[in-house]
């Protein structure tokens, strides 16, 4: 019995504990302290000396933030370094557990133009957040269709106070000779139409080394061009990278369905934190990085964890899940199994939509539904689908818009008109 | 068991009140005045001459010189001293407003959330939008 009430003590106490708002004191000399708000009692200013007294100890202090508590969390980014990524980061870990970001794919690529037709068409209100893909990154400049070197898409994005983010499907050609055309042809992600091998990418001398550092140049430009704007955005590329790899019975379609997964976990790893490292060389310092979980494929009956094709807690601020078809219930499930295995991250819905390119298949269930059934995403991204014959030309319902974005779901969905940071 | 019981109630109480999510930061002046800030967002950046309190969230910002710092501590009401607060929206067309550093603001505009100056014929006094 003692045994029993200790236990659920402890419970209450670490829950409770976990829900206490804390401030960051960075003092003068740059040393940076963590006190729960709770533990600062009265903070008195001493005239004498210029040190705050803070739970007992003076610091002598240059800045103070007050945030929520969110223990797990780290207070800054990996790499996002920038007074725009240090407010982004922080504004998404203060809404994390309160409230979803909402956010809605790019018609393809370079545009913000669903959010329009979600705000013009349906709900009044704009999603919170714009996801732009570098999709097209590839297609030789003066093509006549897309320059992602005009940042306009994404900068009247930002100064209506949206949020940015940003994702690649990195696009490869189908070989060694072939250049990606000027109409988009010629090029893939797909492991098998092309002869593109991950693992070369890595090998100095292959045309797979070349062709990945020329697009990361390519990709930097735009990126480092958005940077001098004061645009910070959240970055997810090499997403899905597992596909169908984590198989507990092994066959031939139980492959990884991007080539950047094709050749294996290690090989992933050592892409994504090549990536990663050569952004930070060519000053890329205004992401915030979200690695994409396959998190047992929605089957941990069928499928094991893709805890190996995790890039590591320094390489990432948040994991991502994409989930088409997925009930409230299963929302919930997912987030639940995601938080447990990365505690100290921010998890997120990544994509999101029906389980298939047509209004028939499973619906992305209600987000606010979602949120209730304890799937407390950090933000949602409802992907495009051009051929959806509805309103918004995402791979929701007119009506899930309407629920999502309406007056009285205010308090757990924030659309751009609520974001400030 | 009535002495476990005893010992979850307290600690119970202990942990919600170690756990209490503050809606305010007050800081407090050599006069007694009292500013009360919305807490979760606030930064609190300190020159060798003043305090600069701020928050992005809501849009409030104050200057004060630390000469008249005395302490700050969290709260869950409001306590801002002289101040009139009001609903968005609710203040008067032929009030004159000010930004805390005395800047004018154009009348007949809704005001962001914050603490402003307003002037009403010879009468002067602050005001918190909220």
């Amino acid at each position: 019995m003692k045994k029993r009430h200790l236990t659920l003590l402890t419970a209450i106490v670490m829950a409770a504990t976990m829900m206490a708002q804390t401030i960051t004191v960075t003092q003068a000399d740059g040393t940076v302290k963590q006190i729960s708000a709770a533990d600062a009692g009265l903070m008195t200013w001493s005239q004498t000396d210029g040190t705050l007294m803070i739970g007992g100890q003076p610091y002598r202090v240059a800045n103070i933030d007050v945030d929520t508590d969110n223990a797990n969390i780290a207070t800054s980014s990996v790499a996002g370094t920038t007074d725009a990524a240090k407010r982004l980061y922080r504004y998404f870990r203060n809404n994390y557990g309160q409230r979803i970001i909402s956010g809605v794919m790019a018609d393809v690529a370079w545009n913000h133009s669903l959010a329009e037709k979600i705000k013009k068409n349906i709900t009044g209100k704009w999603p919170a957040m714009n996801c732009y893909d570098f999709i097209h990154i590839c297609v030789p400049d003066g093509n006549g269709w897309i320059d992602y070197s005009d940042i306009t898409p994404v900068t009247e994005w930002v100064e209506k106070g949206g949020i940015v983010q940003l994702m690649w499907h990195f696009n490869v050609p189908v070989d060694a000779n072939t250049a990606p055309g000027t109409n988009g042809s010629g090029v893939t992600c797909s492991p098998d139409k092309t002869t593109f091998k991950a693992s070369n990418a890595l090998v100095d001398g292959t045309w797979e080394n070349q062709y990945f550092y020329a697009q990361m140049d390519r990709v930097i430009a735009v990126i480092l061009k958005l940077q001098k704007a004061g645009i910070a955005a959240t970055w997810r590329p090499f997403h899905e990278a597992a596909g169908n790899a984590t198989a507990k019975q092994q066959a031939n379609w139980t492959k990884a369905w991007f080539w950047w997964g094709y050749d294996g976990a290690e090989t992933y790893r050592k892409l994504w934190i090549a990536m990663f490292d050569y952004f930070k060389q060519k000053g890329v310092n205004n992401l915030i990085w979200i690695w994409t979980t396959q998190n047992y494929n929605g089957n941990s009956a069928g499928y094991n964890q893709d805890t190996d094709w995790y890039p590591g807690d320094a390489y990432c601020d948040m994991v991502a899940r994409d989930l088409y078809g997925y009930t409230p219930a299963q929302n919930a499930q997912e987030f639940t199994e995601i938080q447990a295995t990365y505690p100290n991250k921010m998890v997120v819905l990544g994509e999101c939509g029906w389980d298939s390119s047509n209004q028939t298949g499973k619906p992305q269930g209600d987000i606010v539904e979602c949120w209730n059934a304890g799937a407390k995403w950090g933000h949602f991204m409802v992907w495009c689908d051009g051929s959806a014959g509805n309103k918004s030309g995402t791979m929701v319902s007119d009506a899930w818009w309407t629920s999502a974005m309406k007056k009285e779901n205010t308090g757990i969905v924030v659309n751009r008109s609520l974001v400030k940071y | 068991m009535k002495r476990y019981l005893l010992i979850m109630i307290v600690l119970f109480g202990m942990a919600i009140a170690h756990a209490e999510e503050y809606t305010y930061l007050t800081i407090v002046e050599q006069d007694g005045t009292k500013t009360s800030m919305t807490a979760v967002g606030l930064s609190l950046s300190f020159s060798s001459e003043s305090l600069t309190a701020s928050n992005a969230y809501t849009g409030e910002s104050k200057v004060i010189a630390l000469t008249n710092l005395v302490s700050m501590h969290f709260t869950n009401a409001d306590e801002t001293t002289g101040v009139e607060a009001m609903e968005n929206g609710q203040w008067r067309m032929d009030n004159y407003v000010y930004t805390l550093q005395g800047q004018p603001l154009p009348s007949g505009r809704p005001l962001s959330k914050g603490i402003y100056i307003i002037r009403k014929g010879n009468v002067t006094q602050k005001l918190q939008v909220r």
